[in-house]
């Protein structure tokens, strides 16, 4: 009978850690819409660049999220009534969810120290497509020009990227223009505050903050939110599996 | 008497030709050299009124331009935001108050910058433009891994083989027991 006591003892913390899982499954699908909804508007910095996994790791997590829900509660089914081919099923089912959620954590980490390890990424891909007519071209013009507005910034690291550099920019309307008209303060009215303190770069009519610091903290807190987040469930997961094996192995 | 009053005409001398400064105006602007031109501060508002001349000289080929009557120096006043009222012409872009740019240069050039009020001359600065390189020469490959990325990775992929491992382990004690 002890060990009948030891397999209710472990159904029951199956079917606890289940209910549990299945929770943890919802919030990691409804964070990874979150992150593919990109309500930040920065997925073609990542998207041109080829890096884009953050957001492939969010469409994988939607996914996984809501499989880990679903095989959560046909766990706790199968664990009540002890069936040793549904225990199996279930084993399978959530080793194969598992792995495709390490995929995902890694490749959305990885694809991340791509994009903002440093700044150098951002910045050649700004001094090279922003004002280019390309597709690409106007997709990151459009970018940077929402970011220098919302967040009141200028280049990547300062506006002295576009002097420090020739780009595409420059190439176009350089030299009458060192840097585009969206560095510049506006009035409320969306009018350039001093258009000619913005062109020689007088502190006054230009904006010295880069960019950099806003793009690396969302794509970073887009990451953290599918990688460490699920890194956590798996490592719950992982524990919660070993114990289903243990219970399927005394059925 | 003729030794006091040709000490006297010699001080004065010296006096009507003193340099004054002249640096790069590096207050409150991103940078005072571009490719093609170059912020210079402006003469000390001691001049006030009088007009100004700038001599400059191409330190590599010695050529030299001289730009005469460009502004003339502006009054002593307390420090106040750039006035709106810029002259433009094929030359320049006078910025009042704050100082003057000189434009049309060749980049990555040096030159030597002088300015002449009446008969007195500024100190010659030496200036030299960007020559700016191009961005294709950043690097921007993967710069380092950063410490989330290898803890996720290295515990993700242990994690995943012991769980594979176990899964056929248990399989196979699992189904010799039947």
């Amino acid at each position: 009978m002890a060990d009948g006591e030891g397999t209710m003892a472990l159904m029951i913390v199956l079917v606890i850690g289940n209910v549990f899982t299945a929770m943890l499954g919802v919030a990691l699908f409804a964070v990874a819409i979150w992150v593919a909804v990109d309500a930040y508007d920065l997925y073609p910095i990542a998207g041109v660049s080829g890096k884009d996994d953050i957001f492939a790791g969010s469409w994988i997590a939607i996914f996984t999220g809501f499989a880990f829900f679903c095989t959560a509660i046909y766990g706790i089914f199968a664990a009540l009534r002890k069936s040793r081919g549904q225990m199996l099923l279930y084993l399978v089912l959530m080793l194969i969810i598992y792995i495709f959620e390490c995929a995902s954590c890694i490749t959305a980490v990885t694809h991340r120290d791509y994009l903002v390890g440093n700044s150098n990424l951002v910045k050649k891909q700004m001094l090279k497509y922003y004002a280019d007519d390309s597709y690409a071209g106007g997709q990151i013009t459009k970018t940077w020009n929402r970011v220098m507005e919302d967040v009141q910034c200028c280049g990547t690291d300062s506006p002295m990227d576009w002097i420090a550099y020739t780009s595409t920019f420059s190439e176009k309307f350089g030299p009458t223009y060192q840097w585009p008209l969206r560095c510049c303060k506006r009035n409320s009215n969306f009018e350039v505050a001093n258009p000619e303190a913005c062109k020689i770069g007088h502190t006054s009519g230009i904006f010295t903050k880069g960019c950099f610091e806003h793009i690396e903290s969302v794509l970073s807190r887009y990451t953290w939110a599918i990688s460490w987040y699920g890194f956590s469930i798996l490592m719950f997961v992982f524990f919660l599996l070993l114990i289903a094996m243990v219970y399927y192995m005394k059925l | 008497m003729k030794t006091i009053i040709l000490g006297v005409f010699g001080v004065f001398f010296t006096v009507a030709n003193a340099e004054f400064e002249l640096k790069l105006l590096s207050d409150e602007v991103i940078s005072s050299t571009f490719e093609r031109s170059v912020i210079l501060g402006l003469p000390p508002c001691t001049l006030a009124g009088r007009s100004v001349d700038l001599e400059y000289n191409n330190t590599g080929t010695n050529e030299k331009t001289i730009l005469r009557n460009i502004f003339p120096v502006p009054l002593c006043r307390s420090k106040r935001g750039l006035i709106s009222f810029p002259e433009q012409n094929a030359h320049f872009t006078l910025k009042r108050d704050l100082g003057y740019q000189v434009m049309n240069l060749a980049n990555g050039t040096e030159y030597s910058f002088q300015y002449i009020v009446d008969t007195e001359r500024s100190k010659a600065l030496l200036a030299t433009t960007r020559a700016a390189p191009s961005y294709t020469q950043i690097d921007d490959g993967l710069p380092a891994r950063s410490g989330a990325m290898v803890v996720i990775t290295v515990i993700l992929s242990v994690a995943m083989f012991i769980l594979l491992v176990a899964l056929i382990i248990t399989l196979f004690f699992g189904n010799s027991e039947d």
